[in-house]
């Protein structure tokens, strides 16, 4: 099927001052085809370009060497490492760079269903994303091109990969890429802006909801009402015209049952917070790019709360949301999505850190992590400082248990301070209080 | 005609043996198209299987829909795109409107034609008890069917797929190869995603192929029938070069000869092996 390079032919990486051979064609697209390459005993992936897309960017060579000089934000973008060429194909080029592992499955899976992931798995993605942009956005650059088609993630951790890196530059320069139009802020659809970081927000916030909603938020009455090519339809449907399916105050592109049901059941389920950033994204997002996007910082915090929000209805198991605006509005337990029993709340641990609080629901598999306690260590997920965990003998006692280096101080409801030494357990008892040493904690029950 | 070389395209469907036996109609489809107005070169083929359980009692009309909607949605798409020279603004116009635009007119079709012919009693009375209120909630269930498709215009090929069935490429060294299209995991035994199911654009399956310096010198669609009358892969395989091999030293006398003789090889096809229906397309490229 490859077209380009022929499989054992070779092409010349000046800068590690060797060739490397076609062992596999991998794919293709608009744009070129990847193959596989093996250097030094690992094997990569290697992109070569079409020549008539070349034409059609200029200025790709010299961005992409651009970027292999920045390296990496992080081990999440599968960068350009080295240009490749070949003598008798002067006429393009190509790139070397980390082969993307099979665990890895795209967005375009989940949207096709060939993939089912966990809330606890669509949330961890959704954080590894806002993460990775903004380390991107942090050093300068800016993506231009977010959409599905780029990102992959793995079903089983929610670990994510950023490929396409060859659309990334500098804030600001002016290039080719205009982007994916479904993805594209409303402002570059219209041809009154181009791409920069302001623009990668919106694209990210598509990207959010689809990911967590798999659905696009733009796309409901308005779209199902397109029966034939009409570009001029999408331009209106993302550019001069975009309406945020769940619009607080114009339902004039709901989603169709029958046709948008993801969007209706998903929307449902999610917490109040989550719904509130997502009508915002789309709609002051939308009126104001130059201040009213949605930070990758925002997102962050929003996603680690959705994560630590998760708990299982006692019935079924499914994933539910723990929403304490509903909770305080409705004055209700909670009902679960999957089979409309009441769900009981599990303990919960309120964590108070630098004036901000945020609740963690302590489930059988809950883990705690530096970022929970140590507001010097944000967003670190590495190692669990602590895990819930039943008691050996007696199945109704739950703990949880310190897996940190250093001490806690517990002061029950009822009787004096104790240490909790690492390897230790404190019962999950009502208002005990919790001193991990830069943060405090109570358990709720 | 695109550079030096002109696509040639016919196809056939056959009904299946079983099918004669027990006097049910051939649920497959086929449509195709070659068209060499001047600037405006495109041919195509959609082959599309009806699926045999009683219980999609209209399925030959659903298949007969989806390969009428399928070359008029992929005659539009050629001659609107055909002859762009951005092929990325061309793949995402594949990726982000084809397959909604594929199923919402299959749906208009289908919809249509249960307005005007609403089911039977006669129809209803064979359905097991558990399919009655599913077929309620979604009457299009009765019209399902898979679709396998392939476009080529001037500067790219096309493929497009909704289930099962099959799309082979043969180069021309003779080596013959999948359709560089997604495997689909929902696949396995006689389980297929359809153009019936809700949200049925999510299973359409599409790449986009610029056409270079090494395009296919023969691509083949067929409905399942076809490779499950192989017990293996590399039977079915065999078979799409046998028929690359039976055109490629006499070019268009050798489509002439295959067109002939395709309705004949593949009624003795499906006696011997599946017994199910068969419909194959052939698209093949001639250098002048």
């Amino acid at each position: 099927m490859n077209q380009l390079l022929q499989l054992g032919q070779n092409v010349a990486l000046k800068m590690l001052n060797t060739d490397c051979k076609i062992e596999k064609f991998l794919g293709g697209g608009a744009q070129g085809e990847v193959y596989q390459v093996t250097i030094a005993g690992q094997p990569m992936a290697l992109k070569w370009y079409f020549p008539h897309y070349l034409k059609q960017d200029p200025t790709l060579r010299q961005r992409i060497e651009q970027t292999i000089k920045f390296g990496p934000p992080s081990d999440r973008f599968l960068w350009p490492l080295e240009v490749a060429t070949h003598p008798q194909a002067n006429d393009s080029f190509g790139y070397l760079m980390p082969l993307r592992e099979a665990r890895f499955k795209g967005l375009v899976d989940l949207v096709a269903r060939r993939v089912q992931p966990s809330f606890r798995t669509l949330a961890s993605a959704g954080f590894e994303l806002a993460h990775s942009y903004l380390q991107l956005h942090a050093r300068g650059l800016c993506y231009r091109d977010i959409s599905f088609g780029n990102v992959f993630f793995d079903p089983a951790s929610g670990e994510v990969r950023i490929c396409d890196n060859d659309n990334v530059d500098i804030n600001g320069v002016q290039g080719a890429i205009g982007g994916t139009i479904r993805f594209m802020a409303p402002e570059i659809v219209r041809g009154v802006a181009a791409p920069d970081t302001e623009t990668d927000l919106f694209s990210l916030a598509v990207l959010l909801f689809y990911l967590l909603c798999n659905h696009h938020p733009l796309e409901g009455k308005r779209e199902s009402a397109i029966r034939c090519f009409d570009q001029a339809a999408m331009t209106k449907l993302y550019g001069t015209a975009p309406l945020f399916i769940f619009d607080p105050k114009d339902d004039d592109n709901r989603p169709v049952p029958g046709e948008h049901d993801n969007a209706l059941a998903f929307w449902a389920i999610y917490p109040t917070f989550l719904r509130t950033i997502f009508t915002r994204a789309f709609t002051v997002g939308i009126d104001d790019p130059g201040h009213g996007r949605v930070r990758e910082s925002e997102w962050r915090t929003a996603l680690v709360r959705l994560r630590d929000s998760i708990l299982y209805c006692t019935q079924c198991r499914a994933e539910n949301f723990y929403d304490a605006e509903a909770l305080r509005a409705t004055r209700q337990p909670p009902v679960c999505w999957a089979c409309g029993q009441s769900v009981s709340l599990p303990p919960r641990l309120r964590i108070q850190q630098n004036g901000e609080a945020s609740v963690i629901i302590l489930n059988h598999d809950t883990q705690l992590f530096p970022h929970h306690i140590d507001s010097n260590r944000p967003y670190d997920f590495s190692t669990p400082v602590a895990a819930v965990t039943q008691h050996p003998s007696n199945a109704q006692l739950w703990g949880l248990k310190n897996f940190s280096n250093i001490k806690w101080v517990i002061t029950p409801p009822a009787g004096p301070p104790r240490d909790v030494p690492p390897g230790r357990s404190v019962t999950l008892a009502a208002h005990t209080k919790l001193h991990f040493g830069p943060s405090e904690g109570e358990i709720r029950v | 005609m695109s550079g030096k070389h002109t696509w040639y395209t016919f196809g056939s469907s056959v009904q299946g043996a079983t099918h004669v036996r027990n006097h049910i109609p051939n649920q497959d489809a086929i449509e195709w198209l070659a068209s060499y107005e001047r600037q405006q070169e495109l041919v195509l083929v959609a082959v599309a299987d009806g699926h045999g359980n009683p219980r999609y009692f209209r399925s030959a009309l659903g298949a007969r829909f989806a390969v009428q909607v399928a070359r008029t949605l992929l005659e539009q798409f050629g001659r609107h795109y055909g002859q762009a020279t951005d092929l990325t603004v061309v793949e995402q116009m594949v990726e982000q409107q084809l397959a909604h635009l594929l199923v919402r007119q299959w749906n208009d079709t289908v919809d249509v034609h249960l307005a005007a012919v609403p089911f039977s009693p006669a129809e209803l009375a064979g359905l097991d008890a558990p399919f009655r209120p599913k077929l309620a909630a979604n009457p299009r269930l009765a019209y399902g069917s898979t679709l396998a498709s392939t476009l080529i215009t001037g500067t790219f090929i096309l493929y497009m797929q909704l289930g099962d069935g099959d799309i082979v490429t043969v180069n021309t060294d003779g080596v013959v190869s999948r359709a560089p299209l997604v495997v689909d995991p929902q696949l396995s035994g006689d389980v297929t995603t359809s153009l019936c199911l809700p949200s049925a654009w999510r299973y359409v399956r599409t790449y986009l192929q610029p056409l270079v310096a090494h395009p296919p010198a023969m691509i083949m669609l067929a409905t399942d029938g076809y490779s499950n009358s192989f017990v293996k892969e590399d039977g079915f395989l065999a078979a799409a070069q046998d028929i690359f091999d039976m055109i490629e030293p006499q070019g268009r006398e050798g489509i002439c000869t295959l067109r002939k003789y395709l309705p004949r090889w593949l009624t003795a096809t499906t006696a011997q092996g599946s017994g199910d229906d068969i419909s194959v397309g052939i698209i093949y490229r001639i250098v002048r």
